[in-house]
């Protein structure tokens, strides 16, 4: 089943990446802190600052004034503190560079073992020692700040090659990457082709006190496999309004080998 | 693996009621689970008695068609295993691939190990408790089931280094029914697997975390829940997810046994409109354990309990979304 697919609106991304009361999301925004962030409530309903917003906009402007304008390397601003810098990158594939991303970028989604489709994000962190580190992975609807979905779980961390204290997930495994589950989609609004607003956090673990890094960017999960019946499922999954048994296809895509026994 | 029975449907107007549900002369471990008296009072499932090589992981799907020409509500379900059962889980049959059959068939490893196979089938139950299991849903809340339904009845049995299995495998579930004029509310399920994991020789804090949604416009409420994990598991927790709340609540579910997990029932947690679960497994394993040899002896996503591991949650809820179950990966 190939379902015909409406394309991104880029004319309404580009208008949210300028509307005012977007801004504090429009740049990627890395902070970097000796102690865990505090938590609150995500309260978008009136589009007014709340709890957890209004730490975030201050944040997100102490994060501007020094961290780079959206698409350059946000990691750059903070260097000078010592604190965690977080770089959002892609995973691509195993022992291959993660793609560096910045704010509205597409993120492909991804077919795991199992089934569904998510999206695995991960990080570049300067200012790291450690060699493991908490990372989680938060994604979020921009408009409201309805979390979507969230993964977190501890992962091993090594050196970038030809980077000064810098680390970033054991990529000869895409297990140490998150994987966001996103579809199959039972929300009313569609997972593929919309932005969303996505948080990560490093938290590098063994070290007293916990060091802590985020980013935050938009980012746009899109359906680009390669196959004609890869693309129809993701499609299918990533549509709003899934019920199970929706996606049937017989064209669905066969699994990697080694993923079953 | 010898079979030492037929496949058993008991209690229903289809089948011979005077079928036994249990094998002559059981041993002394043998569960047993007299089915429902009357096709108005309920129905059972079976499988044959079936033994395991030593060594031997076995994972066997049988199907079944509700026996029935109308829909049926069913408010208890008991479930009855033998020793060394690793897990039972209960499906409706949607989008069939690979793995399929027709009622009374049954499909041994496999297809039947295969999770692709069954991604998008709705859970119906499960256990993997040994022994007698019972399932009393909430007064007005009933299962319901379709006319000639069919359900593929999935056991793993384990008779190896983590789980033994002393004497034969076997496996039995009653439905008991409910009267359709005593049904408020449906009762919805949810199955959340969370894949690629991996845990390694040495890892001791290891912990997976994500999240399954599966409320929609209106708030449901947690009945029941169980998680599943391999031997590497040492702590498994479900808590409400908000997803207007960026803190984790307390958990509702708290599960450290990994061959014997807590079925947690009456647990009552509300969960708000398009709201679910945030579910955690935490692991450890030595740094001289094994999983697979050609990747650094760590244990990655899979079923085989000897050398894989899993991090997958079930909830029970109501009310049950009209339009679907849920299952997330």
């Amino acid at each position: 089943m190939l379902l015909t697919r409406r394309p991104p609106d880029w004319a309404l991304l580009a208008r949210r990446l300028v509307y005012p009361g977007f801004l504090p999301w429009a740049a990627v925004v890395a902070i970097g802190c000796s102690a865990a962030p505090a938590g609150g409530l995500a309260q978008w309903e009136d589009g007014g600052p709340s709890a957890f917003d209004a730490g975030a906009v201050e944040s997100a402007n102490d994060a501007q004034r020094e961290a780079p304008a959206p698409g350059e390397d946000a990691s750059e601003g903070n260097d000078a503190t010592g604190a965690l810098v977080v770089v959002p990158a892609a995973f691509t594939e195993e022992n291959a560079p993660m793609r560096l991303l910045r704010t509205g970028d597409a993120i492909d989604l991804v077919r795991p073992p199992q089934g569904g489709h998510v999206v695995l994000l991960a990080a570049q962190v300067r200012n790291m020692s450690t060699h493991a580190a908490t990372l989680r992975v938060r994604m979020r609807r921009p408009e409201t700040g309805f979390i979507v979905a969230e993964e977190k779980r501890t992962v091993a961390m090594v050196p970038v090659p030809g980077e000064h204290a810098t680390m970033q997930p054991d990529l000869r495994s895409r297990s140490q990457v998150s994987h966001v589950p996103l579809c199959p989609d039972y929300d009313p609004v569609d997972i593929a082709e919309q932005p969303l607003d996505v948080e990560i956090e490093v938290t590098a673990l063994y070290t007293d006190p916990p060091r802590v890094g985020s980013a935050r960017l938009l980012l746009v999960p899109t359906c680009r496999q390669t196959t004609e019946g890869e693309l129809a499922l993701c499609h299918c999954e990533c549509e709003a309004n899934y019920t199970l048994g929706k996606c049937i296809t017989d064209a669905e895509a066969p699994l990697r080998s080694g993923d079953w026994p | 693996m010898a079979a030492s029975g037929s496949l058993l449907l008991a209690g229903c107007g289809a089948a011979d009621p005077s079928a036994p549900a249990v094998i002559a002369d059981p041993p002394d471990n043998d569960v047993v689970l007299a089915p429902p008296p009357t096709p108005a009072q309920g129905w059972q499932l079976g499988t044959p008695a079936f033994s395991l090589d030593p060594g031997q992981e076995l994972q066997q799907c049988f199907f079944f068609e509700v026996p029935y020409d109308e829909a049926v509500f069913v408010k208890h379900i008991a479930i009855a295993q033998n020793p060394g059962t690793h897990h039972m889980n209960i499906f409706r049959v949607r989008t069939v691939k690979e793995l399929d059959g027709n009622h009374g068939d049954a499909v041994a490893d496999g297809s039947c190990w295969k999770p692709t196979n069954w991604s998008d089938w709705p859970l119906v139950v499960n256990s993997q408790n040994e022994g007698n299991v019972g399932l009393d849903l909430p007064e007005g809340v009933a299962h319901r089931f379709e006319p000639r339904e069919k359900l593929m009845l999935q056991t793993h049995y384990v008779n190896a280094t983590t789980q033994k299995t002393p004497g034969l495998g076997k496996v039995l579930v009653n439905f008991n029914r409910a009267e359709a004029a005593a049904v408020k509310s449906e009762l919805g399920t949810a199955f959340a697997t969370n894949q690629s994991l991996r845990i390694c020789p040495g890892d001791v804090t290891k912990t997976f975390e994500t999240t399954c949604r599966f409320a929609k416009e209106n708030p449901v409420t947690i009945f029941a829940a169980n998680g599943h994990f391999h031997s590497r598991g040492r702590r498994f927790t479900m808590s409400v997810f908000d997803p207007t709340e960026l803190e984790a609540a307390e958990p509702f579910y708290d599960n450290t046994s990994w061959d014997e997990p807590v079925f947690a029932r009456n647990i009552g947690a509300a969960v708000p409109a398009q709201g679910g679960i945030r579910y955690t497994c935490d692991f450890a394993i030595g740094p001289n354990d094994c999983g697979d040899p050609a990747d650094g002896c760590c244990f990655t996503f899979g079923g085989k309990v000897e050398f894989q591991e899993h991090c997958n949650a079930f909830v029970y809820y109501y009310p049950r979304r009209p339009e679907t179950d849920v299952n997330c990966f």
